[in-house]
């Protein structure tokens, strides 16, 4: 062990990251590519039923993307680079709608305005997927020089506001290419909004709609279109940062908040209020009301339905809390080996490589989640296999294959801040691989290996297509929600949502917690 | 006869369609110095990164005390196996370890015996003995330096690549800066390649000094 | 750095190790279920106690209703079967299974008392706590609410009501058994009627019953478990069976069922596990659950006022092995006839 752990060398531990990230993410994409020597399969894929049912989802998820940069965005740019009471606070939440289960977003926005169709799920995709424009604009503002930003304020206060919009809109272009991505592969939500009202279809209802008829090839193969739009809103996704990376300052000081004035003091922190009601204080509130939700004849108070919904969450639903975090956890422990290692072999490869190495890495992310579940059945439930298939290790894997891309972005940006002169030295002096990458690139920045982790734990525990598929994963915090929803358990699907999304807020709470009190040290 | 402690051979390098080494060759023979001066962007640092096995040429050979290190685009021997250091022009100081674990820690790795022992007295002698707990964020711009050259030493190198090392400094703080690479080259006898833009600089190493212009190398 | 990585390496190998629910190697049985996990985990935690044996179990997903499972246990016998037991929170989709040749033959002795109509002569399958088609109804609201199934084709009584789609679960079970006694044509007919009329159509079950309570319904067409929930939850609500009265059909009792397959690897526990849930106690837990099941075996007692089929209300006599003959075939149609 010390000898593997000790060697000096990048390869074997980037052919390690490789042939791990090609059980867990690849083989299962593997059943996707029988469309390319299956012309019956590909003609299916292209009559007009499906081919309406793609161009559906492809534009509710294009209006989605567009209403998450609507929101994100000023939301972002008001609570970075202002300066009033609470803006900290508005800053440290921002994360945080990412981590709730759309479904339960949904569910709390049917419950309190009883919107259901097609504008219901835009509406709850834009909410839920807010933050990631929010996210990326918010960090590119943080990075406008200073001296840039000056320079723009001794024109005008005005021109100074256009040079933020300027630099901001490619990450919000950005982000919005993710919510697109992420809404597309989505069937729950619209699932759901069809159930409550008016019946309607999109594609990923499709796909899941395989698993009906047990039909995994057919399941597998007709995710491949998604996949392609998905690739395409990737690749303009990496032109837009490319060009991005150009904007941005890396050495140099950075643009400060400006102090809000006047009556801007309150104005922008309603403003914000507004907004973050929208995305979470609305749905939360609702969502912890349904717990004691009853009908005008019920004998109970609102409080004592309430906790026994809440205990039997915990009762009921705890051993599917312990099997989530116990596989998502064995995800996100996995992905804080593999997501250096992936951000380092990217970071020191030369353009051509490091395009294609990122668009096999990003896969997983591009196919819906229930297409990788039927890929993993395709290929793992085999007699020799029978105790990997059934392990935990599966769903494990597929999660960090899956999610590893967020992961290793995150480090990524970091690994590049970081001078090469540091790793350089230690490799002249003969350190490990292991210590180079983890003592003198990554060392000082540890809190974002836990965040990548957290996140992939975070959205690993959320995950809910596959899980349905995998016997290892199909008692699921996220499969009995799902289930009591369509049962009509109201009152235990609202607590157990709650516990399930206080658990998913922890990580970034921690993480945000322990950056303030780094910040403040 | 001895082999040199290093010589360089027909070394090309382009980036892009840009050229910046071409066909270089020179030889440095144990405790030489040489100072190797030319505008920003001629390819310096390439050259001294190439010499330490962080990069491949496109072509050319470079062999340590006798031994083939790089040929063509291949590395026969990995950066750490060459017995060479590199002070950066940023210098590369770990800032999550402190002084002296930054000098142990290198030692460590290289596999050098006395590791505490040899990281005091290194540091003491390049008056740092009283900052061996700090960070080197705490580190005024002169002491930073020192600890660079402090961690090049410890390592006991054959050959020592200087790269830029007083660039980002006032003229004063150069002039303390070239008493105190005196000093360490006193403790050393390692051979010393040094790459500047400053032509003030490569003289006062007092050794061989070269020119790279558009590529070419040439004596002066 | 070296410990620490040594050590999470160790960790991770521990973690995959540690699998709280057994691999399908390592488990003594494995069940494939589809009734509701909420009702169902704890009985099967309960075999685990008593027995010993570890149980790994994969459950359905409600939009799946059933059928998910089914074509799941017919592919995997073609390849890599898994299941040694299927209980099945209905009975057609079961008698495909058994239909296809992948179920064997148990008569288990906790089935004495359930009456015969719900157990497979040859012993496949056997049919135990119950649920029953009926009309839900707000008692706020004046309206006419069904008596009989021809009530949903008077506009009259159609624009207040609403019934699932009969795709899926219960509501395909039902309306195959209907056409079996009306005709398959006349079926579509019947639907097209009703849709005409002003009936509405909802995705399942539960959600017209949901809405309902919300009020956009006077009454929807559903089951007992999804009824029982709504009065339990307070709603202004009440029941009403279909079809009474002399000469009438009466209302269509539902069973789970439950049945071995032939491919499985642990027979023993396979008929260990039939045996208990075919018990007397299984089928009272489930009658005293947020569903109240109805209990097949006689003299079990129920939950105050819920009604005992056959004494308070007519049940509808069912062949079910035609039914799940024709089920395929009805679904494809109705499924051409709903989905647009």
């Amino acid at each position: 062990m010390s000898l593997v752990l000790g060697a000096r060398s990048a390869r074997p531990w980037w052919s390690l990251a490789i042939v791990v990230t090609f059980v867990a993410a690849w083989i299962p994409l593997l059943p996707l590519l029988e469309p390319l020597i299956r012309f019956d399969r590909l003609s299916t894929m292209l009559d007009a039923r499906t081919s309406g049912l793609l161009w559906r989802s492809t534009w509710i998820s294009t209006l989605s993307a567009l209403l998450a940069i609507a929101i994100g965005w000023p939301y972002a740019m008001l609570c970075t680079r202002w300066r009033f009471p609470g803006a900290g606070l508005f800053r440290l939440l921002m994360p945080l709608p990412l981590l709730m289960p759309p479904l339960m977003v949904a569910q709390a926005w049917f419950g309190l305005t009883g919107m259901t169709g097609i504008s219901a799920t835009i509406f709850t995709f834009g909410v839920c997927y807010a933050p990631l424009p929010a996210l990326l604009v918010a960090r590119s503002l943080g990075k406008q020089s200073a001296a840039s930003f000056e320079s723009a304020m001794l024109i005008s206060p005005r021109f100074a506001i256009l040079s933020m919009l300027r630099i901001s809109l490619l990450p919000a272009l950005i982000g919005g290419g993710f919510a697109f991505l992420f809404a597309a592969g989505d069937f729950a939500v619209p699932d759901y909004f069809a159930t409550v009202g008016d019946l309607f279809h999109v594609y990923a209802a499709e796909i899941f709609g395989h698993s009906r008829n047990a039909d995994f090839t057919a399941g597998a193969t007709a995710s491949l279109p998604l996949v392609l739009i998905g690739l395409l809103v990737l690749l303009g996704n990496a032109r837009l940062l490319k060009s991005q990376l150009g904007y941005e300052s890396g050495l140099g000081r950075h643009a400060c908040p400006t102090n809000a004035k006047g009556a801007a003091q309150a104005i922008l922190p309603l403003l914000l209020l507004a907004l973050l009601a929208v995305l979470l204080i609305a749905p939360i509130a609702q969502i912890f009301f349904e717990t004691g939700k009853q009908g005008p004849l019920s004998e109970r108070t609102w409080s004592d339905v309430s906790r026994a919904a809440f205990q039997q969450g915990i009762t009921d639903g705890r051993s599917s809390l312990v099997r989530t975090m116990q596989f998502a956890g064995l995800a996100g422990a996995l992905c804080l080996l593999l997501a250096p290692l992936w951000a380092h072999l990217i970071l020191h490869c030369r353009n051509r490589w490091r395009s294609l190495l990122v668009i096999l890495l990003c896969l997983p992310l591009l196919v819906p989640s229930v297409a990788l579940g039927f890929g993993s059945i395709l290929m793992f439930n085999q007699p020799w296999l029978d105790q990997f298939y059934s392990s935990l290790f599966l769903p494990a894997l597929l999660i960090a294959g899956r999610f590893l891309p967020i992961a290793v972005f995150i480090l990524l940006d970091i690994m590049s801040r970081v001078p090469d002169a540091q790793e350089e030295t230690a490799e002249l002096a003969g350190c490990s691989y292991l210590q180079r990458l983890f003592r003198y690139r990554l060392g000082g920045h540890t809190s974002a290996l836990w965040l990548a982790a957290g996140l992939v734990i975070a959205f690993g525990a959320r995950e809910l297509d596959f899980a349905i598929l995998l016997p290892a994963a199909n008692s699921s915090a996220a499969v009995r929600y799902y289930n009591a929803l369509h049962f009509a358990r109201d009152n235990f699907v609202a607590a157990y949502g709650i516990i399930l999304v206080a658990l998913l807020f922890l990580p970034v709470m921690f993480h945000a917690w322990w950056q303030s009190i780094r910040f403040k040290d | 006869m001895t082999s040199p402690q290093l010589a360089v051979s027909q070394i090309s390098k382009s980036f892009a369609e840009r050229k910046v080494l071409d066909k270089i060759s020179f030889e440095l023979e144990a405790g030489q110095r040489v100072s190797i001066q030319g505008p920003s962007g001629t390819g310096k640092t390439t050259l001294l990164r190439i010499i330490a096995g962080l990069d491949l040429p496109d072509s050319g050979k470079v062999v340590l005390n006798g031994q083939d290190a790089t040929v063509d685009c291949k590395s026969l021997l990995q950066p750490w196996q060459r017995n060479v250091q590199l002070v950066f022009q940023d210098l590369g100081l770990w800032p999550t370890r402190t002084v002296l674990q930054n000098v142990t820690d290198a030692r460590k790795a290289a596999g050098l015996p006395n590791v505490q022992q040899v990281a005091v007295e290194t540091l003491t002698a390049l008056g740092l003995q009283n900052l061996i707990k700090r960070k080197p964020a705490k580190l005024s711009g002169g002491e930073a330096r020192r600890l660079a050259f402090a961690r090049a030493l410890a390592l006991e190198p054959k050959l020592l690549l200087l790269d830029e090392p007083f660039a980002s400094l006032d003229p004063q703080a150069r002039h303390s800066g070239f008493d105190l690479l005196e000093q360490v080259l006193e403790r050393s006898s390692a051979a010393v390649l040094l790459v500047t833009h400053d032509p003030e600089e490569a003289a006062r190493l007092n050794g061989t000094q070269m020119n790279l212009s558009d590529g070419v190398l040439q004596c002066q | 750095m070296r410990n620490a990585l040594a050590a999470l390496l160790t960790c991770l190998f521990a973690l995959s190790c540690s699998d709280s629910t057994g691999s399908s190697s390592s488990a003594d049985l494995v069940v494939y279920c589809s009734l509701d996990q909420d009702l169902s985990e704890g009985i099967l935690n309960d075999f685990e106690q008593r027995t010993g044996l570890k149980i790994e179990t994969q459950f359905d997903v409600e939009r799946n209703k059933t059928v998910g499972l089914v074509n799941r246990i017919i592919t995997e016998a073609k390849n890599n079967p898994r299941a040694d037991v299927y209980w099945n929170n209905e009975i057609a989709h079961t008698l495909r299974l058994k239909n296809e040749g992948l179920t064997s033959a148990y008569k288990s002795p906790s089935a004495q008392g359930i009456p015969a109509s719900f157990i497979d002569p040859e012993g496949h399958w056997t049919g135990f706590a119950a649920r029953a088609r009926v009309i839900l109804y707000r008692t706020d609201r004046k309206g006419p609410v069904p008596n009989k199934l021809d009530d949903f084709l008077d506009p009259a009584y159609a624009a207040g009501g609403a019934m699932a789609q009969p795709l899926t679960g219960t509501t395909l079970t039902n309306a195959t058994a209907l056409s079996l006694i009306r005709g398959n044509q006349q079926m579509l007919d019947w639907f097209e009627q009703a849709e005409k009329a002003g009936l509405s159509f909802g995705s399942g079950n539960a959600d017209v019953m949901r809405r309902t309570c919300n009020g956009d319904f006077l009454w929807c067409f559903t089951d007992t478990d999804d009824a029982a929930k709504a009065i339990a939850a307070g709603n202004p609500v009440a029941v009403r069976y279909l079809e009474q009265g002399d000469g009438s059909l009466g209302a269509m009792l539902i069973p789970n069922s439950i049945s071995i397959l032939n491919s499985g690897k642990n027979q023993g526990a396979a008929k260990q596990f039939v045996d208990y849930v075919l018990s007397v106690e299984v089928e009272r837990r489930l009658a005293f659950s947020v569903s109240q099941q109805i209990p097949l075996h006689e003299g079990v007692a129920m939950p105050e006022g819920v009604a005992v089929p056959g004494t308070d209300y007519q049940v509808m006599d069912v062949d079910w092995a035609a039914v799940a003959g024709a089920i395929s075939d009805r679904a494809t149609a109705f499924q051409e006839a709903f989905v647009k």
